[in-house]
């Protein structure tokens, strides 16, 4: 079993477990990450609105509508 | 946009030589291989990437939200059989899923001038996937490289030989870009897609570069 060791984010210092290996000097974690898409699924939320209001949306784009939108307020509650 | 050609054993395969990138000039670190949102509309791309928001790197429910690329670094070897990575390990493996530098690959080398770097990569698309959403898969491919003193020029190049016998075509970034498709595609007459399946996931059986 490959050995978990502890890596460092460089955009908050939190650590992370892993069994990876490499470089990880440029690791950032997942919630500096979202942080940084909020715009973009904020965006792209607004184009799934659109549609709905033309009734040109898939179910697949609902889908991921509802995904966006539970994203979106993970991110702002923390 | 022309008819694309085959990248031989793109994909989960058991296939070293795939693609590659060779540097100019010598690096000081190991490069690493990373995948992105790209906001342009194919086939430009972004001049660096900085967001991994599209579904392709946040997933579906279908997939338990996984990144859907996956690259291995075979500058050392061939990866075997299967080599596509159940789930991303933060930050740097190899094999790894792809997203930013959150998931990425650390290739086993650090290249001296005029060296190569190889890498093979391949996605995963779960059945729930949001198409038709032109943007939804929309990602880019960067490497991300150090130096002291003069800086590299990269050439991107994929097989179209054989593995055993590799023919390199050049890559030009922003002009060319990579095919998702089903095994079997018709290379020559198409079509170039992937079918997403009635459940679970798919992987996309082979790759090819728009010419």
């Amino acid at each position: 079993m490959a050995k978990e060791i502890e890596i460092t984010c460089r955009s908050c210092g939190k650590k992370v477990k892993t069994t990876g290996s490499g470089d990880f000097s440029t690791f950032v974690c997942d919630e500096c990450q979202e942080k940084i898409n909020l715009p973009a699924y904020k965006a792209e939320l607004k184009e799934y609105e659109a549609m709905a209001k033309a009734k040109t949306i898939t179910d697949s784009q609902i889908g991921r509508a509802k995904f966006l939108k539970d994203r979106i307020a993970k991110i702002e509650k923390k | 946009m022309a008819i694309p050609a085959k990248a031989t054993g793109a994909g989960n395969n058991n296939a070293q030589n795939v693609f590659k990138i060779t540097f100019s000039t010598a690096l000081s670190t190991a490069p690493k291989i990373e995948a992105w949102d790209n906001s342009q509309t194919f086939p430009a791309k972004d001049a660096a990437g900085s967001t991994v928001a599209k579904e392709i790197f946040t997933g579906t429910d279908g997939n338990s939200s996984k990144p859907m690329l996956y690259a291995v670094s075979t500058t050392g070897g061939a990866p075997g059989a299967n080599w596509k990575p159940a789930a991303a390990s933060a930050g740097s493996a190899n094999p790894n899923r792809l997203k930013g530098t959150t998931n990425y690959v650390t290739d086993t080398t650090t290249p001296g001038a005029g060296d190569a770097i190889l890498f093979n990569l391949g996605v995963e698309a779960p059945y729930d996937a949001a198409v038709p959403s032109s943007s939804s898969m929309a990602h880019m491919i960067q490497v991300r490289y150090t130096y002291t003193g003069s800086a590299p020029t990269l050439t991107w190049a994929f097989n179209e030989g054989t593995e055993e016998t590799p023919s390199w075509t050049t890559i030009t970034p922003g002009t060319h870009g990579i095919r998702y498709c089903n095994s079997s595609t018709s290379w020559a007459a198409g079509p170039y897609k992937l079918t997403l399946p009635a459940a679970s996931v798919v992987d996309a059986g082979e790759l090819g570069i728009t010419t």
